[in-house]
């Protein structure tokens, strides 16, 4: 999900046809730069370096994201075929293959589904910033924030009852980000622009990415 | 015979001559540009034709909308400037439609996961 304003001039994206990196190309019809559709960055053509930048989204479910959203318009066009239901359970037997990661020009960090899935909260750090990785197990949505608020750095923990802060017991929807219960209430932590990628091809765009070594134990 | 060999030579001059002119040609306008192309070029390699951009989406809201999307649907969501929108990826997959131009509130955007 990427802005498409670019030093003031607003571009239109199409599919140019062509692969980088064994990954697709987008070109824009006001430069006819070629983009990397998976790091955003002009590989070729006037804009060549230019970054695009990312806006954070949620790979989720209508039902998931309706109820995080309940004022979300929906942008549609004709289905291209009627088997919606099977591209869900592709999507779960792919979950051993994908990974949710982040990228900036110097560092990469990964985790995998495959291991959110045995701990769906993980209180890490990616470049020198303190994050929380969540993923909800059930629909196979990864979420990353950086969990600080007004300066504070918290740590989460899950309880059945529902996710909650350390330092301040505050409950939390980790889906949006937001403080829903207790001292924090309405806070919002800032949302990273986290990827979510197959682990053959993050590592192709990334090759040297670190991956998330899951704590053994209890969490 | 002395008439027709200077008559060959003639022509395979001319030939000679055209042939350096293409070679010149070619040299200035295919040549040189290829040199200060980055190493990025030579790693694009095209697979298929492009494909015209998708710029017009219908927008539902959340109720209509729910009349069509299984509860268990995938979709990409997104939410910029206080707007909440959700791209179903039945809709946003290849190989024609990986890329949508969009617009949420003021901020042009493109939809792609």
């Amino acid at each position: 999900m990427y802005a498409r304003d670019v030093d003031g001039t607003v571009l239109t994206f199409f599919l140019s046809g062509l692969q980088w990196r064994q990954g697709l190309v987008l070109e824009d019809q006001e430069t006819h730069t070629s983009w990397s559709q998976m790091l955003g960055l002009a590989v070729d053509g006037a804009q060549q370096g230019t970054k695009l930048a990312v806006f954070p989204s949620l790979f989720t479910t209508w039902g998931l994201w309706k109820s995080r959203y309940p004022a979300t318009t929906v942008g549609a066009l004709q289905r291209i075929t009627n088997d919606y239901h099977r591209d869900m359970y592709e999507h779960f037997d792919h979950d051993a293959k994908m990974l949710v990661g982040l990228a900036n020009e110097v560092n990469a960090k990964d985790w995998h589904f495959s291991d959110l899935h045995k701990q769906n909260l993980a209180n890490d750090q990616f470049d020198g910033r303190p994050v929380i990785v969540y993923f909800d197990s059930s629909t196979g949505t990864p979420v990353i924030h950086v969990r600080q608020s007004d300066g504070q750095e918290l740590h989460f923990f899950e309880k059945t009852s529902g996710v909650f802060d350390i330092e301040t017991g505050s409950e939390w929807d980790l889906l949006r980000g937001v403080a829903v219960r207790g001292l924090l209430k309405g806070k919002q932590l800032t949302t990273l622009p986290a990827m979510i990628s197959y682990i053959e091809a993050w590592r192709r765009f990334h090759p040297d990415s670190q991956s998330w070594v899951r704590s053994e134990g209890p969490k | 015979m002395v008439e027709r060999n200077k008559r060959g030579l003639k022509s395979v001059g001319w030939i000679l001559g055209i042939c350096v002119l293409i070679f010149l040609g070619y040299w200035c306008f295919v040549g040189p540009p290829q040199q200060e192309k980055s190493a990025n070029h030579s790693d694009l390699r095209r697979v298929t034709h492009p494909r015209a951009p998708i710029v017009k989406l219908e927008v539902y809201s959340a109720t209509d909308a729910s009349k069509y999307l299984d509860e268990q649907e995938l979709v990409i969501g997104v939410e910029v400037a206080g707007i909440a929108r959700a791209y179903p990826a039945n809709m946003l997959s290849g190989p024609e439609r990986e890329i949508f131009n969009d617009v949420l509130g003021e901020v042009p955007l493109a939809v792609t996961f």
